[in-house]
């Protein structure tokens, strides 16, 4: 995989997502798609299991650096890890899903984008929601949040439908090799 | 007996102990993981350049209909209109306080001039990923004199929020109109009344871009009340504990809804929302104090 390429690609990823949500943005809850998460599926979809995963990973670490939580107490948090761990569940679970789906296909890309999205946001809850057990000093309402992401999962899958072409056009770049339906090298002693 | 065991090849033992280090991150308490917000800032720098434009554009291409007249010239002209008022209720406001002083006889006390805020527009260039945050990012940071819990104001006398933290070059603003905000949890702001006397509230955000709060009941000398809260009033901000005097009168929003408070059905209950959506501004002003700035020398601590 081109590694460089996968940046550009991240790069512009993150300056759409965070550029045009408000404008895409449907009513005051925050339901706005996500154009991270097809190329995380994208990527999970064609490259090699364990390069998948890292960057997954790497495009979660970032999703967390761009995410500032206000806190109850003043100030703001920026928490690294749920969307890392978020996106790259949603790796694992393209790369698991891959064997049995037809890959060019934006339809695929779709269903994946909402089906992933579901998977990180829940990872995402269920992390923040352990938060405010201890007593964190966020804002945080689990059952809102769940509902909210559900339909920003079903916006997102709308988005890459579209994405998917775009991405589908510049697949020769990335240079994927082994794209395989290989998991991550498990050896028995 | 032989033992069986899974080894992982080495390069998904690396994989697998960044995401144990991720895990612990994610569940560690906020006050132990601050330092991430060191990390943040590079990571903003770096998407802004694409996230800024694409914000601009996206703004232009969905904006309401152009008319004829020149827009910039009109959106001045109200932008100063709605400046004026605002002094001129603040001073009113202002001398009213002096007088109360004044009554009071309490010469010990050192009579406080208005503050002079120094003004920063600055674009927004993103906002939070995550739809749980309205956080906005505004390129201006402690370069431009700006400084933690700065008051940000849009179309000039709107009411956006406060700089929670602040880097070298971006401010991170949150809005008065989300939950989380620490400042907007008791909101002290009136109520304008058309007879220009004003009704006391304490408002707090409902996580739908509005603020709500029951309105204290306010009589006359001669026993008479002041008038009662409606659609489409002006409620400004009136909170001299938590707020400089440099945005007191600032407009919170105007009265979206009047009604019955749950627990007290004689009391009245508005639904307060911004003249603007506050999560999509493309251009906001940093009001930071003049006095904050040359005790600091313009450098805002982050944190």
């Amino acid at each position: 995989m081109n590694w460089f390429v996968f940046a550009i690609a991240s790069w512009i990823a993150f300056g759409l997502e965070l550029g045009a949500r408000d404008v895409l943005q449907i009513g005051p809850g925050g339901i706005a798609p996500s154009f991270v998460i097809p190329l995380a599926v994208f990527v999970a979809l064609w490259a090699p299991a364990t390069h998948a995963l890292w960057a997954c990973l790497a495009l979660g670490v970032l999703a967390d650096l761009t995410w500032h939580l206000p806190r109850t107490d003043g100030g703001i948090a920026t928490i690294l890890g749920p969307y890392a761990i978020g996106y790259t569940l949603l790796g694992a679970l393209v790369i698991n899903m891959r064997g049995m789906m037809i890959r060019r296909n934006p339809i695929t890309m779709a269903f994946l984008c909402v089906l992933g999205s579901l998977v990180a946001q829940i990872a995402v809850v269920a992390l923040f929601t352990v938060r405010r057990v201890y007593g964190d000093p966020i804002a945080w309402d689990a059952g809102d949040e769940l509902l909210t992401r559900a339909l920003a999962s079903v916006y997102t899958g709308g988005v890459g439908l579209i994405v998917s072409l775009a991405l589908f056009a510049g697949a020769p770049l990335f240079q994927f090799q082994q794209a395989g339906g290989r998991r991550p090298a498990i050896r028995r002693s | 007996m032989a033992r069986h065991g899974v080894q992982l090849a080495p390069a998904d033992r690396v994989l697998a102990a960044a995401l144990a280090a991720m895990l612990l991150l994610g569940l560690a308490p906020i006050r132990y993981t601050g330092w991430v917000a060191w990390l943040a800032e590079p990571v903003v720098r770096l998407i802004a350049p694409l996230s800024g434009p694409v914000a601009s554009v996206t703004r232009w291409a969905t904006r309401p209909g152009a008319a004829d007249l020149d827009e910039r010239d009109i959106t001045r002209l109200i932008e100063d209109r709605d400046l004026a008022i605002q002094r001129h209720l603040r001073e009113r406001e202002l001398n009213a306080e002096l007088r109360r002083r004044i009554e009071d006889l309490n010469a010990a006390i050192a009579l406080n001039p208005d503050l002079a805020a120094r003004q920063v527009t600055a674009p927004v260039v993103a906002r939070a990923s995550d739809p749980s945050s309205s956080v906005l990012t505004v390129r201006a940071g402690s370069s431009l004199g700006v400084g933690v819990r700065d008051v940000v104001t849009v179309r000039g006398v709107q009411l956006v929020g406060r700089v929670a933290r602040v880097t070298g070059g971006t401010a991170y603003v949150t809005p008065i109109t989300d939950e989380g905000n620490a400042d907007s949890k008791r909101l002290r702001a009136m109520v304008m009344l058309e007879n220009d006397f004003g009704l006391a509230c304490l408002l707090t955000p409902t996580g739908e871009g509005t603020l709500t709060g029951d309105v204290e009941d306010a009589r006359g000398p001669d026993g008479e009340p002041l008038g009662e809260p409606a659609e489409g009033m002006t409620v400004r901000l009136l909170d001299h504990d938590y707020w400089p005097s440099h945005a007191q009168m600032l407009v919170v929003g105007t009265v979206e809804r009047v009604e019955s408070a749950p627990d007290q059905p004689l009391r009245r209950r508005v639904v307060v929302r911004p003249t603007v959506d506050l999560t999509r501004v493309g251009e906001v002003t940093v009001r930071t104090s003049e006095a904050r700035s040359s005790d600091e020398g313009g450098s805002g601590a982050a944190r």
